[in-house]
């Protein structure tokens, strides 16, 4: 098994109550933030929204976005987002009355047939919390008949808990919603897959999974990158995909997911909220904070009360994490951590000694530093599977010579595809 | 092309080259400890060296490696205009005394400092610096030193002592373990491992050897530690030792000469000390894991039939420096085959050479052994009269066995008789009439240049190779000695300040003559130059005799750094003539080759 055992820094956060910063003034709903092309705006500067009113329709996947709070479009500003991009936000101001569009024909979250609950999802813009944001309809909308469903509670990297904190908390809606998704799917199998070290999910899950047989935990070694989607499936499954998990009629969902199709299920709720992990060097305490879709995260920083000086500020992981430029940044249902680092000097990079080492521990399997060798050589990167790429990092957490190979693997994927 | 260093991952290994670096010399301090044990502490407490001795290895490798780090500073402030604290910091970063430290570990303990310096400027101004330096050189520059060295200047290491340290000289026969297998006419564990002591001083590292290389033991720990923390590319090593003993095990299998024999392939030479250091080293060998099993195991191929299908004595440096060539070629193999399962046609191939020329090398050495001891010929009978030896000896010929009386003098057949034979009347008259019997007789000495009868050759030939393995078999066991040689200075020259001399002995088959070299009172070389010892086979199984030439290497310098006391030096069994004749030749030399 390829990968490597990181220091965590969980227990920095994991037990810390959690903070709910459901309040904010503005927000701030990116429109154009990760795979969606086309937007079609149905609001306008004035227009009054309520939480889950439709703001925008994303042409490309049909799917809706959504207003976190209720009040008063403002404004279109733009805002840092989670890949580091400037994009276009609708600012709505709060009016704190949180009222709520109305609902209709709600059942018990497993008496749905599969063509409502894959409405539903759509409807509710569910998307992949675990970073990707790949729209989870699609994944259940299949002719093949799903027989495995995987719920991805590993958290590999690195000081984030929000999925462990989810778990725990709700514990209940998640095994409860595993179980709709198996009934209105007829799925046989679910696996929960946690980390080995997670005594306490593990205790927590137990009480429930008496009365539900069908679902069953799986303990993964505590590894890097342990929860990448491939690695995960071959762990439970023993095969391995080409291009998505439903060759092998298996749908992996992440455990905050899991949840929001809770919401969606038991009262349409879309995403409006999230658990973000904020921690690091630059705050006095850290812990998992409940914002709301759209914050701008600087005003939850404040109450954290953070020191402004020489601080790297990162949205995601310490691996796969990207530096923001600002910290006038918004929250997206796919971020699920904010780091702050000192900004040290970085060491330079010298020369490599081919040392071999980043062959070695690539999960993808793939020679990052022929990669970097060719970067130039588009034949060559072809022949080297650089496309297999999954940009953990470990290239460049591990190269003794400090070489930001990954980044040279990321320019040679974009020059192979030409852009 | 820059890359913004605010990019991730925020969390790094704390793992750098210079703290791998540190691993590598901590794991290489017990083995540099050893060998200043070796060869200066034990030469001390035996009365061979004084108290500065005790630190020869020591400067030794010191000089090697501070010689390599000035030649990078001054390539560097040469060639690349560097000044001041750049060129302090490209030094640092390019870790300039690798290539002459590991080069020193190689060599010889015989070797000149001077020629230790001159090699380690050639390692790393050869095999780093006119690459680009450190990450850019093809071939591993300490071996490209190392060959450097024991190419242009091997023989005068070799008239010093080798690999020898002067009390190895003294307390061991011959050369270091397997120079020794060249010389010895048989291998079995009484002349392969005992003159050295026993397997476990091939364990341990009491024999002779380079300077690094001997300790097993050591070494193993070593690649242990660095294994462990995740040092060195430990695939290359296991796949290439493991590869040479899976087809030592095959070769010993087939050929029969006892575990002993497994362990000692492993153990001696420079095998462990190559797999570990050598090829293992990062810029030199391939970057993805199949690449390097499929380097490894070619190494371990290629040693194997440098060591058993030629002399040639650097194998494992010689199958790394090759191999060297191929990274990249192993390297496009290892990274695609982990998408391409095709890839593994690469693994099929090498194993199925591995594997068939294990089995070829052992069956040609069988087939040399059975030529030796033919169940065809055998010694009825060794009777010694009147200080004359008579042999009754029966081959097989055509229609039956040949039977024969040989009689030797003190050292030449003066008759051949046969007893018996089985050829049709016509045929044997052919043979008789041609006189054939005779010929052999008058050209005891050159077999080879008496042709067989055209119309009886399966007799004529078994009457040859009867005389010849009788030969053999007098020669081999009887200890025979030539009394009263006639020794005699038959040409004299002067070179500068020393003199050239032609010396002329009695020996085997004839005479022999000896080049010495003189300076003052005392021998500086000797090389037979002339000999009629017939040299049937080079290899190390030698049917007949062993050449005067192939003594050189141990026995020659022995006489050499022994030459005021030549009578203790024992001659060389399987050789016995020609070593005492080379012997007799210098003990003459001394007496008579005085200046003036």
């Amino acid at each position: 098994m390829r990968g490597i055992k990181l220091e965590g820094h969980k227990d920095l956060t994991k037990d810390k109550k959690i903070l709910i910063v459901d309040k904010p003034k503005y927000v701030y709903i990116p429109l154009i933030c990760n795979n969606e092309e086309d937007i079609d705006i149905r609001i306008r500067k004035g227009s009054i929204v309520s939480v889950g009113s439709i703001l925008a329709m994303d042409k490309k996947s049909n799917m809706p976005i959504h207003s976190s709070i209720s009040g008063r479009v403002v404004d279109f500003v733009d805002k840092y987002c989670y890949t580091g991009n400037v994009v276009k936000t609708i600012q709505i101001e709060n009016d704190f009355k949180d009222t709520k569009v109305k609902v209709t024909d709600l059942k018990e979250i497993d008496k749905y047939t599969k063509k409502e609950f894959l409405n539903i999802l759509k409807e509710c813009g569910i998307k992949g919390m675990g970073g990707a944001n790949f729209p989870t309809y699609i994944k259940y909308d299949t002719k093949t008949r799903i027989k495995h469903l995987i719920i991805n509670a590993v958290e590999c990297e690195p000081y984030i808990t929000a999925d462990y904190r989810i778990v725990i908390d709700h514990a209940k809606e998640i095994i409860e919603t595993i179980d709709a998704i198996m009934t209105i799917n007829k799925i046989e199998h679910a696996y929960i897959a946690i980390k080995k070290n997670n005594k306490d999910i593990i205790k927590v899950l137990d009480n429930y999974l008496s009365i539900y047989p069908r679902i069953k935990i799986v303990l993964v070694p505590n590894i890097y990158p342990m929860g990448w989607e491939r690695k995960l499936v071959n762990y439970i499954l023993h095969k391995d995909y080409n291009m998505l998990p439903i060759e092998l009629d298996a749908v992996v969902n992440n455990v905050s997911t899991i949840y929001a199709i809770y919401n969606a299920l038991k009262y349409k709720m879309p995403i409006t909220s999230r658990l973000v992990t904020i921690v690091g060097d630059g705050l006095k305490k850290g812990t998992n904070v409940d914002v709301k879709i759209g914050q701008d995260i600087s005003e939850v920083l404040d109450i954290l009360g953070h020191k402004k000086r020489d601080l790297l500020f990162i949205s995601g992981g310490p691996m796969m994490g990207k530096t923001i430029e600002d910290e006038n940044f918004v929250v997206t249902g796919n971020v699920n951590a904010i780091l702050l680092i000192k900004n040290d000097d970085i060491d330079l990079s010298s020369t490599c000694l081919r040392c071999g080492k980043c062959t070695n521990i690539c999960p993808a399997k793939l020679s990052p530093i022929m990669i970097k060798e060719n970067i130039n050589n588009v034949e060559e990167l072809e022949k080297l599977n650089t496309l297999k790429c999954i940009e953990c990092g470990l290239c460049s957490y591990i190269c003794p010579a400090k070489i930001l190979l990954r980044e040279y693997v990321i320019r040679a994927k974009k020059n192979v595809r030409g852009e | 092309m820059e890359i913004e260093t605010k990019l991730g991952p925020f969390m790094k290994s704390d793992d750098s080259t210079s703290k791998i670096m540190k691993r590598l010399l901590i794991a290489l301090l017990p083995i540099i400890l050893f060998s200043v044990y070796k060869n200066g502490v034990l030469l001390y407490i035996k009365g061979y060296t004084n108290f500065f001795g005790i630190f020869y290895p020591l400067i030794f490798i010191i000089l090697g490696g501070l010689t390599s780090m000035v030649t990078e500073e001054a390539f560097l402030f040469i060639f690349k205009k560097q000044r001041g604290n750049d060129l302090i910091k490209s030094v640092i970063s390019s870790y300039g005394f690798i290539p002459g430290l590991f080069l020193s570990l190689v060599l010889p303990i015989n070797t000149p400092l001077a020629i230790v310096f001159i090699g380690s400027v050639v390692a790393s101004l050869i095999g780093k610096m006119i690459y680009g330096g450190f990450g850019y050189n093809i071939f591993n520059p300490a071996l490209v030193g190392a060959i450097f060295v024991i190419t242009c200047y091997g023989a005068l290491i070799g008239t010093r002592g080798g690999y020898l340290n002067r009390y190895e000289i003294d307390t061991i026969a011959t050369a270091t373990p397997r120079t020794n297998m060249q010389l010895v006419d048989s291998i079995n564990y009484d002349s392969i491992i005992k003159p050295y002591g026993s397997m476990k001083d091939f364990f341990i590292g009491n024999i002779p050897g380079s300077i690094g290389e001997t300790s097993s033991l050591l070494i193993i720990i070593a690649f242990i530690y660095l294994t462990v923390t995740k040092t060195i590319k430990w695939r290359i090593p296991l796949s290439y030792v493991g590869t040479f003993f899976l087809m030592t095990i095959i070769f010993d299998y087939i050929v029969g000469y006892g575990d002993w024999y497994i362990k000692y392939e492993i153990l001696s030479g420079g095998l462990l000390f190559g797999s570990v250091f050598m090829a293992t080293d990062p810029v030199t060998s391939p970057v993805t894991n199949k690449g390097q099993i499929l380097y490894g195991m070619s190494l371990g191929f290629m040693t194997f039939l440098l060591r058993y299908l030629t002399n040639y004595p650097e194998g494992v440096m010689t199958s790394i420096l090759f191999m060297n060539a191929l990274v990249l070629f192993f390297d496009k193999i290892g990274s695609r085959i982990e998408y391409n399962k095709l890839y593994y046609i690469a693994f099929a191939i090498l194993s199925i050479c591995i594997i068939g020329f294990g089995i070829y090398v052992g069956k040609i050495n069988v087939k040399d052994d059975e030529k030796i001891m033919s169940s065809d010929f055998a010694i009825l009978s060794k009777k010694k009269n009147d200080g004359n030896t008579v042999y009754e000896v029966t081959q097989k010929g055509f229609g039956g066995n040949i039977k024969a009386r040989i009689i030797f003098d003190s050292r030449n057949i003066t008759s051949i008789e046969v007893l018996e034979q089985y050829e049709s009347e016509d045929r044997y008259a052919l043979i008789e009439e041609s006189d054939y019997i005779n010929k052999l007789l008058e050209n005891q000495h050159d077999l080879d240049s008496v042709d067989t009868i055209s119309s009886a050759t399966i007799t004529s030939s078994a009457l040859k190779k009867m005389v010849s393995r009788t030969i053999n078999s007098y020669v081999g066991q009887t200890g025979v000695t030539i009394t009263n040689p006639h020794t005699e200075i038959i040409s004299k020259n002067y070179d500068r300040d020393v003199r050239i001399y032609v010396v002329r002995t009695d020996s085997f088959g004839g005479k022999i003559d000896v080049q010495v070299v003189m300076k003052g009172n005392t021998i500086r070389t000797a090389i037979p130059i002339n000999y009629n010892d017939t040299c049937i086979s080079e290899s190390k199984k030698s049917e007949y005799y062993m050449c005067p030439e192939y003594l050189e290497q141990g026995y020659i310098n022995k006489l050499i750094i022994n030459q005021d006391s030549l009578d203790s030096v024992d001659t060389v069994s399987g050789a016995t003539i020609s070593s005492k004749a080379i012997k007799d030749a210098l003990i003459y030399m001394k007496e008579e080759g005085l200046d003036g």
